[in-house]
């Protein structure tokens, strides 16, 4: 049993630095979004355009063919040219520069939630480490806190990429629809908080061991 | 619970304070006392071990059982 113990200290060690090392990466990624996001809110309306991207494909019945959004010279990605359509003339280039600068913050935004995520995490594994229980009060809040973020990791961008769009065209049709992968991420946090619930029962049962000199 | 711990007892015969105890049984003064005072639920094999060795005594001298 000692040994068992001594090679899963092991390799919460390892696991400790593996959510560090990630954690910092998914901040340091918020920030890149960050930075590009401002870089592209002083960009001039002039330098954003849309361009029609022809790839060629094997097969002659399939297009690929796709709108891009381009700054400068430069694809940035792809639009959605079924909310592009719906935008006045007049407003599209607000519109692009709006779309790019809302794209990176929503992606800054995911990143720190992610981060926080894994910070929540860190928390528990850093308890263990210490030589605390896994059971305990505090973990469970993590849990919580972590399982509430995962559910907003797609909600809270949406959110402010609306915030964005109405900011700088002063009127918008609210777009998006809950796509399978968003409903799988909350789901996911159900999962998480669930998890939390049974860790909640794991503590009742610490509790009781801890009355076991 | 019918179990009585007399640890106060042995602790007093052998002239040694809890915090004393509690450093040689390697266990925290917080669960030695929970222990002396009966507030704990049950005692392992391995900490009644510990604890017969620094008191040198009997695991019998350490509880009493009385049926109320």
């Amino acid at each position: 049993m000692i040994k068992s113990l001594e090679q899963a200290k092991k390799h919460l060690k390892a696991d400790t630095t593996g959510i560090l090392i990630l954690m910092i990466m998914f901040f340091s990624l918020s920030a890149h979004s960050l930075v590009n996001a401002i870089r592209y809110s002083k960009e001039s309306l002039d330098a954003y355009e849309v361009v029609l991207v022809e790839e060629d494909s094997e097969d002659d019945k399939k297009s690929c063919n796709y709108y891009a959004i381009y700054i400068d010279g430069v694809e940035y990605g792809e639009l959605d040219y079924n909310e592009y359509c719906n935008i006045e003339e007049e407003k599209v280039p607000d519109y692009l520069k709006a779309t790019c600068v809302a794209h990176e913050g929503e992606k800054a935004i995911q990143c720190v939630i992610i981060g926080f995520i894994l910070f929540c995490l860190l928390v528990i594994f850093m308890d263990v480490k210490r030589g605390k229980t896994p059971f305990q009060k505090r973990s469970v809040d993590c849990l919580r806190i972590a399982a509430i973020l995962t559910m907003c990791v797609n909600i809270v961008p949406w959110i402010v990429r609306l915030m964005t769009l109405i900011v700088c065209l002063e009127s918008v049709t609210i777009f998006g629809n809950l796509t399978p992968s968003g409903l799988f991420v909350i789901a996911i946090g159900g999962v998480i908080w669930m998890i939390a619930e049974i860790f909640k029962y794991g503590c009742a049962l610490q509790e009781d061991s801890d009355l076991i000199a | 619970m019918a179990i009585i711990i007399r640890l106060d007892r042995v602790m007093a015969d052998r002239k040694m304070s809890l915090n004393e105890l509690a450093e040689k049984v390697e266990m925290t003064n917080v669960n030695l006392s929970n222990l002396k005072n009966g507030k704990m639920k049950g005692i392992r094999f391995e900490t009644l071990d510990a604890i017969c060795k620094v008191l040198e005594c009997q695991p019998g001298d350490l509880m009493e059982y009385e049926e109320k």
